[in-house]
């Protein structure tokens, strides 16, 4: 019988806010270094892992902190109505825990309320990821 | 490094809607600023690694439904 790999998991505490109604809100937020050809280093930032969003979306002013050219990126709308101006470009993402970097595509918004979403394409893709809500924590494995 | 998790002593009103820098292990803001590059131009000055975040305020919830993207046609 083949032997089961065993999964080398590292935990996380879901990171506590205040929100509505000043109610404690738990979120799922991992810090991950974004870099761009052009920067010499990454920022390091708190983004939101988010199973619901297809790929991964960060706030237009870390493109602009990382000197990437966003007139010359592919232009997106997010929404339809109240709709966000957004640019394509190909980012140096890593994971510092996980020390675990990928190039990949993300979409940069302006506007965003929040710094950025992990979606399921790459990020998913690259990591087993655990949530455990009833003890706020979430786990993170290489895949 | 153990990280702080609790967020709610350390972001402030003053916070919401900005850019903060936190320390390494997320127990404090070092600095804050509208801006972004403008705040890590001052942080890059300062010793130490930071963690940036762009503080959502506290009567807005995330949300997935506006959130779907397209590429724009020329």
């Amino acid at each position: 019988m083949a032997r089961r790999k065993s999964v080398k998991w590292k935990a996380y505490d879901y990171k506590v806010q205040i929100g509505p109604g000043n109610a404690w809100v738990y979120r799922p937020l991992l810090e991950i270094e974004v870099a761009s050809g052009a920067s010499r280093k990454g920022r390091v930032i708190l983004a939101l892992i988010d199973s619901g969003t297809d790929g991964s979306v960060l706030h237009a002013d870390i493109a602009r902190d990382l000197q990437i050219d966003l007139s010359q990126c592919q232009r997106v709308k997010l929404g339809e109505i109240g709709s966000l101006d957004g640019y394509l470009s190909n980012v140096r993402l890593s994971v510092p825990d996980m020390k675990t970097t990928m190039n990949i595509p993300i979409v940069f918004a302006e506007n965003l309320p929040f710094d950025g979403l992990l979606g399921q394409r790459h990020f998913f893709q690259r990591f087993k990821i655990r949530f455990e809500k009833d003890t706020n924590k979430f786990y993170l494995a290489s895949s | 490094m153990k990280t702080n998790a609790n967020l709610t002593k350390v972001l402030k009103k003053v916070h919401e809607e900005k850019w903060v820098a936190l320390s390494s292990d997320h127990s404090r803001v070092i600095d804050f600023d509208k801006n972004l590059p403008a705040l890590t131009k001052r942080m890059d000055k300062k010793r130490g690694r930071h963690v940036y975040m762009k503080v959502l305020r506290s009567d807005m919830e995330y949300c997935f439904s506006p959130l779907t993207w397209r590429v724009e046609k020329a």
